[in-house]
């Protein structure tokens, strides 16, 4: 396990209060807050278009075009980034703030090498020589598992596979040593004996050198491997958050625990039905009125229908917080 | 066939001693100059209302098997008898009844429907192309079928993009279901679904198999969706079989070094348990399958390999003391005695 917060009186190095960002007048972030302490791993988990990407882009200050951010603000090592400039924020880009991409192949440039496109992220915010910036790289090539890293520092991307090129990512995005990584579905595309030395490497990297890292997930395992924290968002909301174990052993929301019956277990029993959740997610442009998940949800009452739960804390633990009115009663859901 | 949950009897599929080696093409007269080798050796049966799973990493040779199963790849060596018939020699009616009973469904519910062919055209289209049914009737078969997969029958009119990943997979089954098939080749029909869509999918075919008794060859790389769905496991390397046998065999007692790291290195939902398995990292990648190691497939990323494993590769054999339909193909593991640690 990781470290936790360092010092609890020192600013995280990455705290998000209120975010909200909309696209063609749907709410895609609505009111998101969160905080990445140095060391920290947080799980940010949910279903597809949930707004998780949309999250971290607004962090990143890269937002497609048609999004928009309504307000909140987020602070990067202290700083309140939505208010300034683009050419401040590109300066922390890959220095103090990096991120690793949903997409890997699309995000590298296909006409060069890709051992310069590591040194080219490093000298672009280190003043050391083109030798020992060649050396970094082939050691990253390395760390990221990559076979015959010397080999692989001088081809194109078209001449790796699609693993391979992930992690040409991700050494991209680790060769400055961030003080803050955001990793969106890092592993989802990679085969699981990848993906276990990829997380092993995200790990020595948060315990090392003490690197927050905002981890982008759908898929459970990762989450219980990885997380100190973790968020659940549910069509552009936070609808429960808590430290890992406690989440997994105790759910506040309907949602969660839903969530985490769905999932098929390999040291579970074979041939049986899966639990499912009933429904489908809401599309953004014509989101429920009251709480977003009472239309697939079995506690659902008439107040949900009317009006939406803020996120509060659970009376006996105040790191675990939920958005629903009956969060009490989620353990009565089998 | 009711509420046949389990195979029974004779094989409706046996794949005999398959190849499939695809050409590198080079050179002035563009002979071939390598062959990669995709399928190397495979041999498996499955049962009437059985599932059978393959599995492993990406480039292994999970769809090149299923394609072969289906006739749209030719192999270089080795038979697919269906119902024992051999399906790249079939002609006339035999190939007829084929194509009818072998359906497939892909991982991409995207890309595998047409998007300007309104859905219920699209699941009534094999009716059209096989069978003499009447327009109205190839209809009201689609509407019904439709409705068996869990949508309405209004539906039928509607084109795919109106439809969320999780409804067109249902939709792709319902095509594949139209012709009454006997074994269905499920090539990661889940794998691009969310997982509260992905449970709703897993239980569907479930259930569709019940009820119509049919077989699945249940391609995926996802070992704990397998766990769930499948009577027995076939782990792939290479192009090779490495282990299989009945699933709680495979699962519980996996024998292989390859099978042992890749059930490690699957992360479990559960914080606290986790954190107390041990994990085997493997290094490495797989090896290009056009210059395969010589000997034991495995054996350049094998943490207990040793010097005679390079020599030639070792046969699927039955793993000692376990039931006979567990096999293995190691020179060590599954051999009884003392087994080298890993
Ligand atoms: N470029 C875009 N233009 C318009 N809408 C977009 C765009 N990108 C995303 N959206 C919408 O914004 C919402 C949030 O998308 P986001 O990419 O953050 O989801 P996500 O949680 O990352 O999902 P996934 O797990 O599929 O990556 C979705 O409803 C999506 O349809
Ligand atoms: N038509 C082809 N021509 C040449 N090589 C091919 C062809 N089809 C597949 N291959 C190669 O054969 C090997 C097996 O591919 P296959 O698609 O069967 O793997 P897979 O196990 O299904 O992988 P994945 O999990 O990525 O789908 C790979 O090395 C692939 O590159
Ligand atoms: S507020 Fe109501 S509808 Fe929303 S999750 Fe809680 S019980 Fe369900
Ligand atoms: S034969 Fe040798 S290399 Fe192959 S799996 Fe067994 S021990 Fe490893
Ligand atoms: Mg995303
Ligand atoms: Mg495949």
């Amino acid at each position: 396990m990781s470290v936790t917060a360092r010092a609890p009186t020192e600013e995280a190095p990455l705290t998000v209060r209120d975010l909200s960002v909309h696209i063609e007048g749907a709410p895609v972030v609505d009111g998101v807050t969160l905080d990445v302490r140095a060391g920290e791993t947080v799980a940010l988990v949910g279903e597809s278009g949930c707004g998780k990407s949309m999250t971290a882009l607004a962090v990143m200050g890269l937002l497609p075009p048609a999004a928009h951010v309504d307000g909140g603000t987020i602070r990067i090592n202290g700083s309140d980034t939505t208010r300034q400039a683009e050419h401040a924020m590109q300066r922390l880009r890959g220095d103090k703030i990096a991120m690793i991409f949903q997409e890997p192949v699309s995000s590298l440039n296909p006409l060069m090498r890709v051992g310069a496109q590591i040194v080219e992220a490093l000298l672009s915010h280190r003043r050391i020589d083109q030798q020992a910036a060649r050396r970094a790289a082939i050691e990253m090539i390395d760390r990221v598992g990559i076979p015959d890293p010397e080999t692989r520092f001088r081809q194109y991307p078209f001449e790796l596979s699609g693993g391979m090129c992930q992690r040409v990512m991700i050494a991209i995005a680790l060769i400055c040593e961030p003080a803050i990584l955001i990793a969106d579905e890092p592993t989802t595309a990679l085969d699981v004996t990848i993906q276990a030395q990829i997380l092993d490497l995200m790990r020595a990297l948060t315990d090392e050198t003490g690197t927050a890292l905002l981890l982008i997930t759908h898929d459970m395992g990762v989450v219980a491997d990885m997380a100190d924290r973790v968020a659940v968002m549910y069509a552009g909301r936070i609808v429960e958050t808590a430290p890992a174990r406690a989440l997994f052993a105790r759910q506040r929301h309907p949602y969660t625990r839903l969530l985490l019956g769905t999932i098929p277990k390999v040291e579970g029993q074979g041939r049986t039905l899966l639990p499912t959740i009933e429904g489908v997610v809401p599309d953004m442009r014509e989101l429920p009125v009251g709480c977003r998940f009472h239309p697939r949800c079995p506690l659902a009452g008439p107040r949900c229908r009317q009006e939406a739960p803020p996120l509060a804390a659970a009376p006996d633990d105040p790191a675990h917080e939920s958005a629903c009115w009956f969060a009490d009663r989620v353990g009565e859901i089998a | 066939m009711s509420g046949a949950v389990t195979g029974s009897g004779e094989a409706l599929l046996r794949v005999e001693g398959l190849k499939v080696h695809f050409p590198i093409r080079g050179g002035v007269f563009g002979r071939p100059k390598r062959w990669v080798h995709a399928v190397d050796d495979v041999s498996l049966s499955i049962r009437t209302g059985e599932t059978v799973a393959l599995v492993g990493e990406s480039g292994c040779g999970k769809t090149t098997t299923g394609q072969a199963v289906l006739g749209m790849t030719t192999p270089s060596a080795g038979r697919v008898l269906f119902d024992g018939v051999d399906v790249h020699a079939a002609q006339g009616d035999e190939r007829r009844m084929i194509r009818r009973d072998i359906q497939i469904i892909f991982q991409d519910p995207f890309a595998s429907l047409n998007p300007n062919m309104k859905v219920g055209e699209s699941i009534a289209e094999p009716l059209l192309i096989h069978t003499d049914m009447s327009a109205a009737a190839r209809r009201t078969e689609a509407e019904s079928l439709l409705e068996r997969v869990g949508l309405r029958a209004s539906h039928y009119d509607r084109l795919p993009d109106q439809f969320s990943g999780g409804q067109r997979q249902r939709i792709v089954i319902a095509r594949a279901l139209a012709l009454r098939p006997r074994l269905i080749v499920c090539d990661e029909p889940v794998s691009a679904l969310d997982v509260s869509v992905r449970s709703q999918i897993m239980n569907l075919l479930m259930e569709l198999q019940a009820e119509f008794g049919l077989a699945y060859l249940f391609i995926s790389h996802d070992l704990s969706v397998v766990r769930h769905l499948s009577d027995s496991v076939a782990v792939m390397y290479l192009g090779h079989i490495v282990e299989e046998g009945p699933s709680e065999a495979v699962f519980f007692n996996p024998t292989h070094p390859y099978t042992e790291a890749l059930l490690s290195a699957i992360p479990y939902p559960d914080p606290a348990y986790q954190a107390t398995r041990r994990r085997i990292v493997l290094s490495g990648d797989l090896p290009d399958p056009s210059d395969p190691p010589a000997g034991c497939p495995f054996v350049s990323r094998c943490p207990i390999a040793r010097g005679d494993c390079a020599a030639g590769p070792p046969a699927l054999e039955p793993v000692a003391g376990a039931e006979p339909a567990h096999t293995v193909a190691c020179f060590y593991r599954g051999k009884g005695g003392a087994a080298p640690a890993g």
